[in-house]
């Protein structure tokens, strides 16, 4: 009998009181803003504020879950894009050793510069965390740092490349 | 007598309070005032642009195509460059008032902003091909500064 319901407590989905989490709130905004490099950037933050909406979703726990939940989106998409660039960069740099080229090298440039951005992001959200001196709010606030910044820099990887000469 | 020669002046040119530029800094402000959230304030980055596009098209009669644009990106960068440095020395004082860690944090967090905008605008520069990289230079540092400001006054948000 008790295995049985164990069996069923490990069948239901998630836990009752953790709020839902939807990807999909993600994935249709940036179908939605596909194109318009400006305006993918309205997406950050839709989905952990649906999330944040649903029951639960309002304790400092499920503010911090919910905006982990994005943040781990964003970084997949950030991944994604960081790892085209330098598969891109490491091409070129290929064809210009062949070519006999003195031109620098991209993918170094590129790794430090993915270098240098964690370290603004770390500090970035560290300050934003430590600015509440260990209330509550530091643990949300730092985690809605670390959500905004992945996000904005996932979509400048994205956007890196395209054309974009006619934007003001 | 002398005030309203100084209003009819200050009437006669457009009436903006920044440089020759035609570029309206105080756009800037309207528009943070009326954005409420992060993302709504770093889409204030091009705010002015087109005013200042119109004016310096009218205004300038060289070949140099790219000339307006550059001038008004240029413009726009400065006036979101005083906008950052106003408001990281807000912080600072409000920060300071807290503590010597808070505040060294916020220099060390503005000192890493520093260093990663300096590459990846360096990076826009070199992906633009030489004869855009200017304007690609132009438009990121713009870009990035007007993030910046938004990151830092809405780091006040939560309070």
């Amino acid at each position: 009998m008790r295995i049985l319901a164990l069996a069923l407590l490990l069948a239901t989905p998630a836990v009752a009181d953790e709020p839902a989490y939807d990807p999909n709130i993600l994935t249709a905004c940036l179908d939605r803003t596909a194109g318009d490099t400006g305006n993918a950037r309205v997406c950050i933050g839709e989905a952990s504020t649906a999330c944040m909406a649903k029951p639960g979703g309002d304790t400092t726990v499920g503010m911090g879950n919910c905006l982990a939940a994005e943040t781990k989106d964003w970084d997949a998409l950030l991944n994604r894009e960081y790892t085209r660039l330098l598969k891109r960069a490491e091409e070129a740099d290929a064809d210009l050793v062949k070519l006999g080229s003195a031109a620098d090298p991209a993918a170094p440039v590129l790794k430090q510069s993915q270098r240098d951005w964690i370290a603004f992001r770390d500090s970035s959200c560290r300050y934003e965390a430590v600015r509440f001196q260990g209330g509550t709010a530091g643990g949300p606030a730092s985690a809605n740092c670390m959500m905004q910044l992945t996000g904005e820099q996932a979509l400048r990887l994205r956007d890196m490349g395209r054309d974009n000469e006619g934007a003001q | 007598m002398i005030r309203a020669g100084l209003v009819l002046m200050a009437l006669s040119v457009p009436a903006y309070a920044g440089d020759a530029s035609g570029f309206d800094p105080l756009a800037i402000d309207q528009c943070l005032k009326d954005a409420t959230t992060q993302g709504a304030r770093a889409d204030c980055a091009g705010t002015g642009m087109e005013a200042c596009l119109t004016y310096a098209k009218g205004k300038y009669s060289g070949d140099d195509p790219d000339f307006p644009l550059a001038n008004c990106l240029d413009a726009s960068h400065q006036a979101w460059e005083a906008k950052l440095t106003a408001t990281y020395d807000a912080a600072l004082q409000d920060q300071s008032a807290k503590g010597i860690k808070p505040a060294e944090m916020l220099r060390q967090a503005e000192r890493s902003w520093i260093a990663f905008r300096d590459d990846l605008c360096n990076q826009a520069r070199d992906a633009a091909g030489e004869d855009k990289a200017k304007l690609a230079g132009a438009r990121c540092i713009r870009d990035e500064t007007a993030r910046q400001v938004a990151l830092l006054l809405s780091l006040g948000d939560a309070e």
